[in-house]
This record gives C-alpha cells, sequence and structure tokens, in this order.
C-alpha cells in the first residue's frame, strides 16, 4: 500500500538531508537558534558572570586578582578563552543574522547563505584571535 | 543532482519560517524584544570588551595596576556598565524564557527563575558598585 519500504527509507533520507541543510532547527521561539546558538549564548553569559566577579575580586583582594591572573596566562587557560571568544563571536553574529532574517524579507529567503556567511565571519574573526591570544604561552613554552 | 538539491534547499528554506520566529500565530512577547534589542547593543559591545580586555590587554599579563589605568576613562567605565547590565538582562530573559519552554515542574521552574533573578540582580549590582566606586 506504501510501496517498498527501501524506497521509503531512501525518500525519507533525503528529505532529512534538505531540510538539515536550509530548515531552522525545530523548536519554538526560543530554540530557533539551534543548539550551537545556545551553547554560545550559555558560554557568553558564563563569561559576563566570570568578568564580575573578576571586577569584584581586583577591589577586594588585588592580590588574589594578580595571583588568578598569572594562571590566565597559561596555555589551557588561553585555551579555554579562545573557545569563549569564538563561542561570543558566533552567538553575536548569529543573533544579528536572526534578527535580519526576521526584518528583511530578501535575507529571510537566503537563509542557508546567512547562516554560511555567519559561520566564515566567525572562523575568520577567530582564527586571528586565537593566534594573538594562545602565541605569548607558545612563546614562553619554547623559550625554557 | 547538487543543483536540484539546492533549489529545493532554497525553497524549503523560502518555505518555513524565519529561524527566530516565533510558531505560527504565536505573539512576540516583550521578553523576545528586549533579548532582540539588547542583543543587537550586545553583538558589537561583547565582542569589543573581550578583545581590548582578554586579546589586547593580554588576560595572563594583567594585573590589578593594567585594571586601575584602564578605569581612568570614564568612557571606558560608562561601555562597560552598559554592557555587563545590558549582557546579564539579556541573559536573564533569554534562560527564563528557556526555563519557562521546559518540562520541570512548575515549582522548581518558578524558584529557579526567581534564584537566577536575584543572581543576576546581584552579579548587576556588583558591577555598578565596582565601576562606580573604582
Amino acid at each position: 500500500m506504501t510501496g517498498p519500504p527501501e524506497a521509503d527509507a531512501g525518500a525519507t533520507d533525503v528529505d532529512d538531508a534538505d531540510v538539515d541543510e536550509a530548515a531552522p532547527p525545530a523548536g519554538g521561539p526560543a530554540s530557533a537558534g539551534g543548539p550551537w546558538a545556545a551553547i554560545g549564548g550559555f558560554v557568553s553569559f558564563a563569561y559576563v558572570v566570570w568578568y564580575v566577579i573578576d571586577l569584584a575580586l581586583v577591589r577586594t583582594n588585588p592580590i588574589a586578582f594578580n595571583a588568578a591572573h598569572r594562571v590566565y596566562g597559561n596555555l589551557a587557560a588561553r585555551v579555554v578563552f579562545a573557545a569563549v571568544f569564538g563561542a561570543i563571536v558566533f552567538h553575536g553574529l548569529d543573533g544579528v543574522r536572526r534578527t535580519v532574517v526576521d526584518h528583511v524579507a530578501v535575507v529571510g529567503r537566503h537563509d542557508l547563505v546567512a547562516r554560511t556567511v555567519v559561520r566564515f565571519v566567525t572562523f575568520a574573526v577567530w582564527i586571528p584571535a586565537v593566534l594573538v591570544l594562545i602565541w605569548p604561552a607558545i612563546r614562553d613554552w619554547f623559550s625554557r | 543532482m547538487n543543483t536540484a538539491s539546492e533549489t529545493t534547499a532554497s525553497e524549503t528554506a523560502a518555505s518555513e519560517p524565519a529561524a527566530s520566529e516565533p510558531a505560527e500565530g504565536e505573539p512576540r512577547t516583550w521578553s523576545w524584544h528586549l533579548i532582540r534589542v539588547t542583543g543587537l547593543f550586545l553583538a558589537v559591545f561583547i565582542p569589543l570588551h573581550f578583545i581590548v580586555v582578554v586579546i589586547a590587554g593580554d588576560v595572563g599579563a594583567t594585573n590589578a595596576g593594567t585594571i586601575v589605568s584602564r578605569f581612568q576613562n570614564d568612557l571606558w567605565r560608562a561601555v562597560e556598565g552598559i554592557a555587563l547590565v545590558l549582557a546579564l538582562t539579556h541573559g536573564f530573559v533569554a534562560i527564563r524564557s528557556r526555563l519557562l519552554d521546559s518540562s520541570w515542574g512548575l515549582r522548581v521552574r518558578d524558584w529557579t527563575v526567581v534564584v537566577l533573578g536575584v543572581v543576576c540582580v546581584l552579579l548587576g549590582a556588583t558591577a555598578i558598585y565596582s565601576l562606580v566606586t573604582f
């Protein structure tokens, strides 16, 4: 009645592939940006919380602040900061894309292109920033 | 094959609602507008803040003296204050929306939102106090 199971399975695969690439993620308005946008938002929020605590620490205990920032100079901490910057840039650009898509119909019709532009610009900004951020730790490592 | 696939993809994208569009018939709430407006400012402020504080200032070489000299500039302090308050507001409202959409129990959900709100207010007050009285 519904045709051979193999044919159905094949058709479903093709449909899924098309939808995954082009359609916005499923869910209501809150999940519209997809999981990466949510992860980026959460990491960005964590950065803001960290910065406020850092700001309070410099006022209350400058010695502890200095000690903490010496730790931030090691390679592992710099890698974490690099990841945080990637999350911030992606979340910001993806948010701008979503706002533009909502308000400019032409961009909305080319959402796939807009998503690609967001990814490209994210990496174009992120890669040089990672090099600048991590280079001091690498230089120190080799100068030992 | 590829062209056909891309055409299908474009058509699907055009026929689907926009990524952050509320579901069909669902009104745009005040929180949706607040997230969008604060988000547009933060898309500029937070990367700028990160570049100045962590990358250009080299987070590993920063000490209390660096912060003192940075805060000599009133404009920078104002930008930081605005960015932090907007970021905390944006984060709270966005997480609140997520929590309200979640399948958690009503009581747990409400208390989580209240606790998150109190934490955000405390963080905002700490940030403003630190910046104003520095």
